[in-house]
C-alpha cells in the first residue's frame, strides 16, 4: 500500500489544553490514516479525545484548544499549514462531518430544503439547487417532500438522515462521523449504519467513525484505532482487534460490553 | 398476542399489574400509549422492559409510580390497589417504588449540593431526627454506591455522568424502597461506565433484595441484568418470558427484528 492511497495521514498529532499543572494532552503524538474508500473506526470512551481527534482534521477544536505539533495530511496538503480561506473551502466540502445529536445541528426556524442547500451555495456555483437537494434526500433514502419540512416535524432517524444528505451535498472525499447513531434507537441505528455502509459501497465515500459502540465498529469498519487518554493504544484490522486484541486495555473494553448471546461468544 | 407474565415460583408478587391502559389527551389529539399491559415483579426480581421510542414504557414506569394516572386497569402493590392510594398510605408508597431516570443530570438540581438533595428527600419524609442524622445516613448511601462520601458536598456538574447516575441511585435508596423503575440508566453511559453501574444494580439486590423494572432499548444490556423480559411494541406487550429464553428463541416477529438490529460482534 503506498502512501498515495490515504486520503487522511494523521501524522504524531498533538493537541493540548491548559498549560503548566493544568496541562492537558488530550491528543497526545496521535497518527492514523484513512484510505480512499475505507471506512475507518475510532474507538474509545468519553474523553479518550477521539471526538478532539475527528474536530481537528480541520481545525474545528475548541477555541482553548492548542496544536501542539504533527501534520494532519489530507490529500498530501498539511491543514494545521492552511488558512482560515483555504480550511473554509475543505469543511462542508471536502471533509463534512456528521454528530450525534441532529436535532442539535439543524436550526429549527429554517426548512429542511434551506438547510441541505447551504453547503451548495457556500460552495457551488451554477447548481439547480431544488434538483440537487432531491438528488441528496434521495440517497438517503427520504421522500422529497421532506424538503419542505422544518426539523420538528420529523423523527430522529430522518433528521440524522438529514444530517447525511448536508455532509454529502458537495460530494466529499471524507465524512467524519462522531457517534452517528448514539441517540438513536437499535432499529432506527440499523438503518442509518446500512446507509453508510452503503454510501461506503456505492459512492466510494471514505468515512472516519468514531464511536464507543464495538458492535459498530464490527459492523462498518474495516480497520479500527483504539484511544485511550488521548492515545492510541491499538490498530489494526477490524477482525484482527476485536477477535484478537493486542492490548491490555482493548481486552478490557471489550470485556465491558454486554452480550446478547453471551455463552455462544465463550464458545467461539 | 399477549402473554400475562406469571412470578416465579416461591417468590411471592410484590407489583401486579392487570390489563392496564393510559391514554393522553382526547379527540384527534388521543393516544392510547399503553394498551392493555399486565406484568408482575417479585421480591427481588429484575424485570426488563424494551421496546423502541414511543412504545409506551416509560408511559408504564410512570404510571407504576403514579406520576400518571391509568384510564383502566389495576396496580396491585403488596395486596394494595396503587390507585387508590391517598394520604399517608400514598406517601408510603411514595417511598417504597423509587424512579431513576435516563439524564442524571437533568435530575439534580444544578444549584443544590447533591448531599442536600438526598437530605431533602430525607427531610420530607421525616426520616432521621435532625440535620446531623441524616448527613451520616448521606454517607452511609454514598458508600453503598461505591462514591467517596466526601464528594456529597459538591455540586452536580463537579462529576461525571456515571457519578451523576450513582448519586441519583443513592438518593432513590434513601428511603429504603422495595422496587426501583429504572427508566434508561445506563443508556446515556460509555460501557465501561455502564458496566459499572450494573454491577452496582446486582448487589443492590443481592444485599436489599430489591426490585427492578429495567426499562431499555438495549437488548444486550437486558440480557446481562435481568431474569425475565418483556418486550413492548406500540403500548403492547408482545412477548414476555425468561430472559434467555426471549432472547435466544424470539417467537414474535418484533422481538427478532429488534435482536437483528443490534450490532454485535
Amino acid at each position: 500500500m503506498t502512501s498515495n492511497d490515504n486520503i487522511l495521514a494523521v501524522e504524531d498529532l498533538g493537541v493540548h489544553f491548559g498549560s503548566g499543572d493544568g496541562l492537558v494532552k488530550a491528543v497526545d503524538e496521535v497518527s492514523f490514516t484513512v484510505r480512499r474508500g475505507e471506512t475507518v473506526a475510532l474507538v474509545g470512551e468519553s474523553g479518550s479525545g477521539k471526538s478532539i481527534s475527528a474536530l481537528s482534521l480541520t481545525k474545528l477544536a475548541p477555541r482553548a484548544a492548542r496544536y501542539a505539533g504533527g501534520r494532519i495530511l489530507f490529500e498530501g496538503r498539511d491543514m494545521l499549514a492552511l488558512s482560515d480561506a483555504e480550511l473554509r473551502r475543505i469543511r462542508g466540502s471536502r471533509i463534512s462531518y456528521i454528530f450525534q445529536e441532529p436535532m442539535a445541528s439543524l436550526n429549527p426556524v429554517f426548512t429542511i430544503q434551506w438547510q441541505i442547500e447551504e453547503a451548495i451555495r457556500l460552495h457551488q456555483r451554477g447548481v439547480d439547487r431544488k434538483r440537487e437537494v432531491a438528488r441528496l434526500l434521495g440517497l438517503v433514502h427520504l421522500p422529497e417532500r421532506l424538503a419542505r419540512a422544518y426539523p420538528h416535524e420529523m423523527s430522529g432517524g430522518q433528521l440524522q438522515r438529514c444530517m447525511i444528505a448536508m455532509a454529502l451535498a458537495c460530494s466529499p472525499d471524507l465524512l467524519v462521523a462522531d457517534e452517528p447513531t448514539t441517540a438513536l434507537d437499535v432499529t432506527v441505528q440499523r438503518e442509518i449504519l446500512n446507509l453508510l455502509a452503503e454510501l461506503g459501497r456505492n459512492v466510494g465515500l471514505s468515512i472516519l467513525m468514531i464511536t464507543h459502540n464495538f458492535g459498530i465498529v464490527a459492523d462498518l469498519a474495516d480497520r479500527v484505532y483504539v484511544m485511550q487518554k488521548g492515545r492510541i493504544v491499538e490498530e489494526g484490522e477490524t477482525r484482527q482487534v476485536l477477535y484478537d486484541p493486542r492490548a491490555e486495555y482493548t481486552r478490557q473494553l471489550m470485556a465491558a460490553v454486554p452480550r446478547l448471546h453471551p455463552r455462544t461468544e465463550e464458545e467461539q | 398476542m399477549m402473554a400475562p407474565s406469571s412470578s416465579p415460583a416461591g417468590g411471592g408478587t410484590l407489583l401486579a399489574i392487570e390489563q392496564l391502559n393510559v391514554v393522553y389527551g382526547k379527540g384527534r389529539g388521543r393516544v392510547h400509549a399503553v394498551k392493555d399491559v399486565s406484568l408482575s415483579i417479585a421480591p427481588g426480581e429484575i424485570v426488563g422492559l424494551v421496546g423502541e421510542s414511543g412504545c409506551g414504557k416509560s408511559s408504564l414506569g410512570k404510571a407504576i409510580v403514579r406520576l400518571v394516572d391509568p384510564s383502566s386497569g389495576s396496580l396491585r402493590y403488596k395486596d394494595s390497589n396503587v390507585a387508590l392510594l391517598a394520604g399517608a398510605e400514598l406517601k408510603r408508597y411514595r417511598q417504597e417504588v423509587q424512579m431513576v431516570f435516563q439524564d442524571p443530570y437533568g435530575s439534580l438540581n444544578p444549584r443544590m449540593k447533591v448531599g442536600n438533595a438526598i437530605i431533602d428527600v430525607l427531610s420530607v419524609h421525616r426520616i432521621g431526627r435532625d440535620r446531623n442524622e441524616r448527613r451520616e445516613k448521606v454517607v452511609e448511601l454514598f458508600e453503598s454506591v461505591g462514591l467517596d462520601p466526601r464528594w456529597a458536598w459538591r455540586y452536580p456538574h463537579e462529576f461525571s455522568g456515571g457519578q451523576r447516575q450513582r448519586i441519583c441511585i443513592a438518593r432513590a435508596l434513601s428511603l429504603d424502597p422495595d422496587l426501583l423503575v429504572a427508566d434508561e440508566p445506563v443508556s446515556a453511559l460509555d460501557v465501561s461506565v455502564q458496566a459499572g453501574i450494573l454491577k452496582l444494580l446486582r448487589s443492590l439486590r443481592e444485599t436489599r433484595n430489591l426490585a427492578f423494572l429495567f426499562v431499555s432499548h438495549d437488548l444486550a444490556v437486558v440480557r446481562n441484568l435481568c431474569d425475565r423480559v418483556a418486550v413492548m411494541y406500540n403500548g403492547e406487550i408482545v412477548e414476555s418470558g425468561p430472559v434467555a429464553e426471549v432472547i435466544d428463541r424470539p417467537l414474535h416477529p418484533y422481538t427478532r427484528k429488534l435482536l437483528d438490529a443490534v450490532p454485535s460482534f
